[in-house]
Formats: structure tokens, sequence, C-alpha cells
């Protein structure tokens, strides 16, 4: 099982990286959508988690990207609860769902549960 | 489905039975979701009985379509609706439908009903209501704790009934755009609990246990009541019995009730306060050509309210006023006349209005206004610390004592410092604001003062975009508006009396707002008549505030600044504009209780320049970071007039001189300035020139320009002179913000 964190906040990736670690799970990280394109065209993800606001490619961007050539993963996005609409244009563009920010550990885990099996 | 007849057993005590049905179109599986996984989470929940149609499937690896995916489950589950509808949360919208059958488990929620709470109210009226609900909530919570320890105080019981009384005003205003059953419900609480309170006031002029209790339970009645509003719930009528009770009043009840009706100050206050919240609105449409659709139904709908409210306070004059409002264009006038009208009103009673004032800046602290931006950076950060504590914690309890975590975790230790101390200086910045969010409000101010008086005046606004701690601009109207009044009222002259002195027929009003090296400054000037010294002498003495000896001995300069002692100005010279009682002794004590201080300046027929000097603690400015040697300065970019690359320099008699511009200029290394000793001067690769300097300052490098809030010096720097406080940078390094 393989995750992909994408998050240009080192401290979002490091969370969710010891945290999913710890559930026995691989986890590679992306500072970027322009990196993380690059990453899930050369390789498969179980699931992929990024963030909406980056610099280079945002993650909706990412998102656009992805869904062109593959439509199967779960995709999630990491999000601050008082945006609705980004919620809906994520989804719009294809997003499995969410991931509310700021979240504990063991709401990353028990969605990661959900949607990486 | 027909669920009575798939439901396998009768429910037990603590079960709740949800008819759920999936309606699934291929976006959702273009979306990368799998229905097998959200069917495999209902089942964990209790009992599933699922239906589906097979042959809708669909197919494996990729999506035909119209090929949906249709299903009706029934479940029994002890969980409550929300833990249903949290797990399909990501569906919910896009074809999935819950119902909830029978609800009677313990965790049950309310049956609710989505009603849409918020439509047709403007966004900006719903956010400042949610806002000042919240707080008034807390305000009253308290009052009341306050209250318990002193049953009979006075001011307390007004406070409270102001709360209420504020709070029952503004959900009213809400209501006007359209029913709602928890509001309607939030504001008979609050009209009730501040009839009782007006009864106790009157009767006893304190409150008994019992009705102590009862507020108490009032509270959380609109905390329950302000909590369903905003997730859009539907209310019961839980609260009828406290209602009723809160209502229930000694036989006289009725009696006292129509004697609270008569107009108390604070009611008056509180329609003031619609008044203004309107007020700026219809301004705005007022200067308006044309109204849309909504802004005339907004006008209409504002217009109601205020004539409703100025009925209801028996204000005959307004009501009149009020009467002949046809259209926005008619409001011109008569918005002056109102605020005239209720500046008279509340004016009567000074002493109340005094005591309230105070309790005015204090509401005023507690909400400021930011931009999206600035809260959505601070959310993303807030977001960060939230996700890194947890991280910590984590850690801390899983990690074992291996040197390879132990250098991990004071490298991310370190990392949440600077994450904390960004979020400080974020949120530093958010109580800065421009300036013109006060003085936009004084263009009309001065026009309708100086048409009032029959003078021309030309106002101007410079430095409008000056930043400065909002707490202290709230702080800075009543002293600013005297200023302006003063200034058109005893400052300029009349248009006859101008054109006979040689002056332009228009008096000049400037106000202007800048950094300086001692601060945020603020000035009013004004070209008029200025200020007499020997009539400032002969008062003085007159008034017993000095003696002739000592007026005698000042200079023209020292002795108007006499013009804000205390009981200089007096109300029975005060005409009816500057008058209210106010005079430059409040203006003065107001600003040095900022920590700031007024400077006057006037000459006999030319004009006078009042000055506000502010403190600079808070205030961002723009700055450009040099270094010399070991530290870091910081200089305010308006201090500055050049820096100077690749300096060529002369020695003349043991001194260095650089050459500039077929200039020879003095410099001197900033080392040495503050006798950190002498750097040497050919080492050093620019050069400084200030504005309000001569001699060139050789500094080692410029390090960039930033945005930085200055911090007072720290104490024991507080002596030195030429640094005027401490500018924290990005990476956490400290710079000596220089004031040369």
């Amino acid at each position: 099982m393989k995750v992909l964190i994408v998050d240009d906040a080192p401290t979002v990736r490091s969370l969710v990286k010891t945290t999913l670690e710890a559930m026995g799970i691989t986890v590679l990280g992306a500072s970027n959508g322009k990196e993380a394109l690059d990453m899930a065209k050369r390789e498969g993800f179980t699931l992929i988690i990024s963030d909406i606001n980056m610099p280079v490619m945002n993650g909706l961007e990412f998102l656009k990207a992805f869904r062109s050539f593959n439509r199967r993963t779960p995709f999630l996005v990491l999000t601050t609860e008082s945006d609705p609409e980004k919620k809906e244009a994520a989804k719009r563009l294809g997003a499995t769902g969410w991931i509310v920010k700021p979240f504990r550990p063991q709401d990353l885990s028990n969605v990661v549960r959900r949607f990486a099996r | 489905m027909k669920w009575q007849e798939k439901l396998p057993r009768p429910l037990k005590e603590h079960e709740n039975l949800y008819l759920i049905r999936f309606n699934l179109g291929p976006e959702v599986f273009n979306r990368g979701i799998r229905i097998e996984w959200y069917i495999e989470d209902l089942k964990s929940l209790g009992e599933l009985i699922l239906e589906v149609q097979k042959e809708r499937l669909p197919a494996d690896d990729e999506v035909a379509e119209d090929c949906c995916y249709i299903a009706e489950a029934l479940l029994i589950s002890e969980e409550p609706e929300g833990t249903i509808k949290e797990l399909l949360e990501f569906i919910l919208d896009d074809g999935v439908h819950i119902e909830t059958i029978s609800a009677r488990g313990s965790s049950q929620e309310p049956s609710e009903e989505k009603a849409e709470p918020t439509e047709g109210i403007p966004e900006q009226i719903l956010n400042d209501y949610l806002v000042e609900t919240a707080e008034h909530l807390n305000s009253i919570e308290n009052s009341l704790v306050r209250l318990e320890q002193q049953a009979g105080e006075p001011s307390l019981l007004n406070e409270l009934f102001r709360q209420f009384h504020t709070m029952k005003g503004n959900t009213g205003l809400l209501l006007s755009f359209g029913p709602n059953a928890a509001l309607e419900v939030l504001k008979r609480i609050a009209h009730c609990s501040e009839t009782m309170l007006a009864r106790a006031r009157d009767e006893h002029g304190q409150l008994s246990e019992e009705e102590i209790d009862s507020l108490f339970e009032a509270l959380d009645a609109l905390r329950e009541c302000f909590r369903c509003f905003k997730e859009g719930k539907a209310l019961d009528d839980r609260f009828e019995g406290l209602i009723a009770r809160l209502s229930a009043s000694p036989a006289e009840g009725e009696r006292v009730d129509s004697k609270t009706s008569d107009v108390s100050d604070e009611e008056l206050r509180a329609f003031k306060e619609i008044f203004l919240q309107y007020g700026s609105i219809l301004d705005e449409l007022a200067n308006k050509q044309e109204l849309s659709a909504d802004e005339q139904e907004f006008f209409e709908r504002a217009l109601g309210t205020l004539r409703k409210s100025a009925e209801n306070l028996k204000q005959k004059r307004i009501t009149e006023l009020l009467q002949t409002v046809k259209a926005p264009s008619d409001l011109k006038g008569i918005m002056t006349h109102i605020s005239n009208e209720l500046g008279k009103r509340t004016s009567k009673s000074h002493e109340s209005q005094r005591k309230s004032t105070k309790t005015d800046a204090i509401q005023l602290e507690s909400s400021i206004r930011v931009t999206q931006e600035q809260m959505d950076r601070l959310m993303n950060l807030v977001g960060e610390l939230t996700a890194f504590r947890e991280w910590l914690k984590w850690f801390v309890q899983h990690g074992d004592e291996t040197w390879a975590k132990q250098k991990q975790l004071r490298e991310q230790i370190q990392r949440y410092s600077r994450l904390v101390a960004e979020v400080q200086r974020t949120a530093m910045e958010m109580r800065m604001v421009p300036v013109y969010m006060l003085f936009q409000r004084f263009p009309k101010v001065v026009r309708d003062i100086s048409k009032a008086l029959g003078k021309k005046v030309q106002f101007e606004i410079i430095g409008e975009n000056t930043r400065i701690d909002k707490l202290m601009l709230d702080r800075l109207g009543e002293p600013l508006i005297h200023l302006i009044r003063n200034s058109l009222d005893h400052g300029i002259e009349f248009p006859q009396e101008r054109m006979a002195q040689g002056k332009p027929e228009a008096g000049r009003l400037l106000l202007r707002a800048f950094y300086s090296a001692e601060g945020v400054v603020i000035e009013v000037e004004d070209d008029g008549r200025g200020i007499d010294p020997d009539m400032v002498r002969l008062k003085a003495v007159e008034k017993g505030l000095r003696s002739e000896e000592e007026v005698m001995k000042l200079s023209d300069e020292e002795v108007i600044s006499l013009i804000m002692l205390p009981g200089f100005s007096t109300k029975e010279e005060a005409t009816e504009l500057s008058g209210r009682g106010v005079g430059m002794d409040a203006v003065s004590s107001s600003v040095e209780a900022m920590g700031g201080k007024v400077k006057i300046s006037s000459r006999q027929g030319e004009g006078t320049l009042v000055k506000l000097i502010l403190p600079l603690t808070l205030a961002v400015r723009k700055v450009l970071i040099i270094r010399s040697g070991e530290l870091l300065f910081s200089l305010p970019v308006e201090q500055l007039r050049e820096v100077v690359n690749r300096p060529t320099f002369q020695w003349v008699a043991d001194r260095p001189f650089m050459v500039h511009r077929n200039e020879a200029i003095p410099v001197v290394p900033l080392s040495s300035i503050f006798g950190l000793g002498n750097s040497d001067v050919v080492e050093a690769k620019k050069v400084i020139l200030l504005k309000e300097r001569e001699e060139g300052i050789l500094v080692d490098e410029v390090v960039g320009l930033t945005e930085t809030v200055t911090k007072p010096m720290p104490r024991a720097l507080k002596t030195v002179e030429g640094l005027a406080g401490v500018s924290i940078l990005g990476k956490g390094d400290i710079a000596y913000q220089l004031s040369l």
C-alpha cells in the first residue's frame, strides 16, 4: 500500500508520513502539484492526499491533470473548514473526498483506512 | 423498497431506522469512489438490509455513461443521523438520500428540518450579526457572573439590560429580512429578560437569587437558539416554560411594564445604533442615481424598520422626518437632521452617556475586521500548528530514546517555534488597519458642518493608507471629530471675512497621517484665524488656571498649549457645534491615554496646526534592513534618501568624506554612532543617505526591504539614543530600528 502526500508545508508532510508509516503504509511526499504529477505518472498509488494552495502547481490543477489519465485512484484534498466552495470545486474535478484542516492523526488514519483498502 | 416489509425484526429501544437510497451516476465513479466501501462502512454501524439492482452495477474497470448504481438500504443502528451523514459526506449531495424513519436512539438529535436560515439576508449584515451576537452572549455571561457577586450594582444592571436589549434589536433587524423560528424565540427570550431586568432595576434596584438563576437559564437558552439558527435547525417549543417564567411578574407586572416602555436612555442609544448601522448603507444608496431591485427592496425594508422603531420610541420629530422620505435621494438632508436630533436627545443626560462611552470602547475592542487573505493565512498557519502539536504528542508517546529520534524531535521543535512566531506576527498585523477606515466618514462631516455654519471649506486628506493599530483608530474618532469641528467653527472664518483679509474665499482644512521618527502622526491643519495667545493668557488667568505672572513668562507657543488644560473651555462658551462640553482637554487626555501626545502650533491670522503624535508600538512599517558588523538594523524607508553602492572616499583632516554627485559628504560608520568600535571605513561597502541627516552612514551590507512590526525597546536599552524599537524579522532575527 502506497500513499502520496502533496503539501508545501513540511510539517503536514511529516505528520502524514509519521502517522501512516505507523500503520505500515509506505508514504511518499511531494511539495507541489507538478512534482506530484511527475511521480503519479511514474508509479501507482493506493491513495493520493493533496493540499490545495501550493506554489508552482496547485492541488486542483494537479487533480485535474491526474484525473485525465486516472479515474479510479482515490484522491483526497486537504482543505480548511471555511471553504465549502473549494470542496465543491474539488468534487467537480474528481476528488474522492476531503480532509478538513486542522486534523488529528486519528482523523487521518480513519479516512485512510476507508479509502486505501 | 417498502421498508415495512423488509424490516426483519422490531426495533430495540436505542435503535434508529434509516432508509438510504443510492442513485449514483458515472461522475461519482470518476472520482475514484467505490460504493462497496460505503456499503461495508454502513454495515459496521449496525444491521444493513440491502437491495441492489445488480444489472446496473458498473463494469469493473470502466464506467459506462448510462451505468448507474442503484440500491436501497435499510439500516438499523444506534448511531444518530449525524454519524451516518458524516460517513456518506463525500457523496451526500450526489445522489445519496437519507431518510430517518424512526429516531429514538439515546444519542438521537432533535428531529430537525433543514430550513434555509440565511436566505435574503445581506451577507455583511449576517456576518456582523453572527460575530456580535457571539460576543454579546459572552459579555452577558460575564455580567451575570459579576452580578451574582454584587447583586445590587446599578451599573451592572444597566449593562445587562443594554446587552439584552441590543441583542433583541439586532435580532429584530435580522428578522426583518424574513421569518426564522429560532431567531423569533431568541428575540422573545431576550425581550423577557430585558423586561425582567427593567422591572427589577426600577422596583428594588436589585435582582433576587431566583431571578439571577432564571437569567442564567435564559442565557443558556439564547445560546441554544443561536446555535440552532447558525446550523439552520428548527427549534421546538422547549423554551416556552422558561419564557413564561421570565415574564411571570408580580401582580402589578402590567403597570410596571408600561412604565418601562417610557423611553429610556438605553433604548434611545439602541435606536441610535440601529440608525447608524442603517445610516451608512442608506447614505450610499442616497448617492446612487438608480437602484437595483435588491437595493430598492433593502431601502424600503430599512426605512420601514427605522420608522417603526422611531414610532415605538415616540420620537415624534424623527418619525415625521422619516415620513417625508419617499426615495433614497430624499434621505440626503434628512440623515443629518436625524443625527442632530439624536445628538440632542442623548446629550440630555450627559451623565449616563459618559458612563456608556466607557463600555462602548470596550465593545469596540472585542471586534476587529480582517481581510479574507489575512484570515486565510492565519487559518493555514493555525492548521499547521495544530497538526504539528499532534505530531509532537504522538512522537512523545511512541518515541523511544534513540539519538536519531531526539535529533529529529529537536529539529521539529525548532520548526514549531518558528511557526508560532509567524502566527503571532500575523495576528499582530491583523490589528493594523489603514486610517481611511476612520477618515472616510470625515468628508461628509466636514460638508455638513460647514454647510450648517455657512462657511466654505476645501477639505483634503493625505496619507489615508497609513496603517495604525485598530484599537487606537477606534479611540481616535471622537477626538478627531472634535478637532475638525473646532477648526471649522472657531478657526476658519466666514467667506466675507476671509476675502476682506485677502485670503481665498474657501478655507482649507487638511487631515494628514504619516509615520515619523516619533511614531504615527495625525495632523489637523486649517488656514483660519489662528489662536490669539493673549486671549489665552487672559482666559487662563480668569479661570484661575495660571497666575498672571506665570502666563507672562510663557512664550506664545507655550501659552497655546494651555488650552488643553482641564477646565479651559467650558460649556457656556462652546457653541452649538463645537460644544457638548468636551474641550481640548478631552482630546489631549484621550490621546495621552493611548501613550501619545498633542502638539498645537498656531499663528494668528494664518491658521492652526494640531498634531497628534501616537506611539509606534505595533505600527507596521516598511524598513530597510542593514548590517553593520554582527548587528542588524532596520531603517524606516521614509527616513531614507539614497543608498550609495560603491562609494569612493577621500580623507580631509582625518575625517572621511564620500565623493558623490560632485559633493563631498562627511561619512560616519554606523557602528561608531553606537560606540560599537570603529570599523574600517574603507572596508564598508555601502553608504546610506538620510533625509534629515547630513552625514552619510557607513554600513557593511544592505540586506533588503521588508515590512515589520516595531516593538518597543527592551527596558535595558531604552536609554540608547538613536534607536526607536526592535523589529523582528522573518527568520526570527532581531533588528534594531534606527531613528537617527
